[in-house]
């Protein structure tokens, strides 16, 4: 099927193609296999090199707004507080419109355009920290965070920027795990039972995305919240996690929180728009996924006891890898299989140091372990290509 | 990407950043100058932020006697009622409400043994990053003397704003 054979209209597709990536209509991978049906496999390098300046422009904003960050940090007196303030704001300004003109109405440079939006978020941080300094500023540093991604939330979803949206993201869960340790019951299990949960809040969320008009945003949130649940659950396996650790009973308002964190995630996983169809094939495999996890976090600060019990806390752990590359597979998801696969290899090693380290000879200890790990290595690799392969089938 | 919603968040993050500097502009314009002792400073510092002194304050560690048998846990607030000894001012009492004369709002760090540490959201004092150095070597001589002290500004809801720092006679700046 000859679809297209212009040399023009054939640049002029993948131009339009390349617009729907930068507005997060499409994946590039979408775009790639689009340019390839319309047989301008020659042109598809243009994507390629497109995503190349993509990157290449974001790490110059990161560059430009770590430049005025360290600018304003460096504090200097002979610049009036009054003028400071207008510096930042003019500059906050002047980028976010020059980066609206340049991708939306000229549409010459629009990954210059996105790039310099990327910086306007950059800029209006160092904005909030500028002000801090001026007042000398210093309650509670997590709402400066708060208000850095409260501001520039909106702009990733109306401009649908992965760029922000990863920064926000990255923000969001710094402000997270600052502000669970402000909590007064903030225990070791308390801590990272409330991550789990947040975590769980994050797979949610993706995969409310999964469909709609912000898929392309799923894998951030999901890949995000599987790093942090595994982040938060291996601790758990290591018996130095529970050492001289005192089991509290839960505070009311903490398991409150728990609870509706629960219903939070559960509520965000739920398969409304199935039901609202009446299709036929409603799967609630993903809410009960979220839940399961939920309520292992849960029972982290509800019995903690159960996990310094190192076969108990170690079957949980292996049952959560189990249910995250299934998890991976079933979401078609390679990040998920992926974070599933490394914590596995992960788990393997640490298990192999702390059953053989005193048993074994060191030297024998090492030739096992170098064996084990890279057979064990081998084999993975060849099992995660496998899935990854037939996914892409 | 509609002009009008790109424009409106623009606005909105200009927003918040003048709601930042109102509020504080607020204290700074109704609020009260007085002196509080300073006790070892010390100068750290942050990515974000440049150079700072964190500061305590005599004020930063209270008599639980002066609660008057009230108990403060961890996270509470705490009205902080202020009398003037010399040239500084001193705690006179701690309340859970809003007391009728001067007063200092603050949250309880932690409480034990007697005593109360509170944070009154003037523990931070920057300073320029080129005259970090030199301020280090003041701070040390400040630290052995133990004559340095904040001129700190607080509005009628006890709020509080450090605006000058000194060691000795000579201001830090």
């Amino acid at each position: 099927m000859a679809l297209v054979e212009n040399e023009e209209v054939n640049e002029l597709v993948l131009n339009e193609v390349r617009s729907w990536v930068d507005d997060g209509i499409i994946t590039e991978e979408q775009a790639s296999r689009i340019s390839e049906r319309l047989r301008c496999k020659g042109k598809s390098s243009t994507l390629t090199s497109s995503r190349f300046i993509t990157i290449l422009s974001v790490m110059g904003a990161l560059l430009l707004g770590l430049g005025v960050i360290l600018f304003f940090a460096a504090n200097w007196q002979a610049i009036p507080k009054f003028v400071k303030v207008l510096m930042i704001l003019s500059l906050i300004a002047a980028t976010y419109l020059i980066g609206y003109y340049l991708k939306y109405v000229k549409k010459d440079y629009p990954m210059v355009g996105s790039a310099l939006i990327f910086l306007g978020c950059l800029l209006y941080g160092a904005g909030i920290w500028l002000i801090a300094q001026m007042y000398n500023m210093n309650a509670h540093y997590p709402n400066s965070i708060l208000l850095w991604v409260a501001g520039i939330l909106p702009m990733a979803y109306l401009g649908s920027s992965s760029a922000i949206l990863v920064l926000s993201l990255l923000l969001m869960s710094f402000w997270v795990t600052s502000e669970v340790t402000f909590l007064t019951y903030a225990t070791r299990y308390s801590y990272l039972s409330l991550i789990m949960l947040y975590g769980a809040v994050l797979l949610a969320i993706g995969n409310r995305h999964r469909l709609g008009r912000y898929s392309f945003f799923s894998g951030y949130y999901a890949v995000l919240g599987m790093i942090l649940i595994h982040v938060s659950a291996f601790p758990l396996t290591f018996s130095f996690t529970h050492a001289g650790s005192a089991f509290e009973p839960v505070p009311e308002t903490l398991a409150l929180i728990e609870i509706l964190v629960m219903v939070l995630a559960a509520g965000l996983t739920f398969p409304y728009e199935a039901i609202k169809s009446r299709n036929i094939d409603v799967s609630f495999t993903d809410v009960i996924g979220v839940v399961l996890i939920c309520l292992l976090a849960i029972s982290v600060t509800a019995a903690p006891s159960l996990f310094s019990n190192y076969i108990i806390s170690n079957t949980l752990y292996f049952l959560l890898l189990v249910g995250s590359v299934y998890m991976g597979v079933t979401k078609q998801s390679s990040g998920i299989i992926n974070i599933g696969v490394v914590f596995f290899c992960l788990d393997v090693i640490a298990r192999y140091f702390g059953l053989f380290w005193e048993l074994l000879p060191t030297s024998l200890f090492f030739l096992c372990g170098g064996a084990l790990v890279l057979g064990g290595g081998i084999a993975l690799e060849r099992k995660r290509r496998g899935i990854l392969r037939a996914l892409k089938k | 990407m509609k002009k009008r919603r790109f424009i409106s968040i623009v606005v909105f993050q200009m927003t918040l950043l003048l709601l930042m500097i109102a509020y504080k502009q607020y204290s700074v314009y109704t609020g009260e100058t007085i002196r509080l002792h300073l006790q070892r400073p010390v100068d750290p510092r942050s990515v974000f932020s440049g150079n700072y002194v964190i500061l305590s304050y005599d004020i930063s560690t209270l008599n639980q006697s002066l609660a008057r048998g009230e108990s403060f846990n961890y996270g509470d607030t705490v009205y902080v009622a202020l009398s003037k000894q010399g040239e500084y001012w001193v705690p006179a009492s701690i309340e859970k409400i809003p007391p009728k004369k001067i007063f200092i709002k603050g949250t309880v760090a932690s409480s034990w043994g007697g005593s109360i540490q509170a944070r009154y959201d003037i523990e931070q004092f920057y300073i320029p990053d080129s005259r970090a150095k030199e301020m280090e070597e003041r701070l040390r001589i400040a630290e052995r003397s133990g004559d340095a002290y904040a001129e700190v500004v607080i509005d009628g809801n006890g709020n509080a704003i450090v605006s000058k720092v000194f060691l000795g006679v000579e201001e830090l700046v």
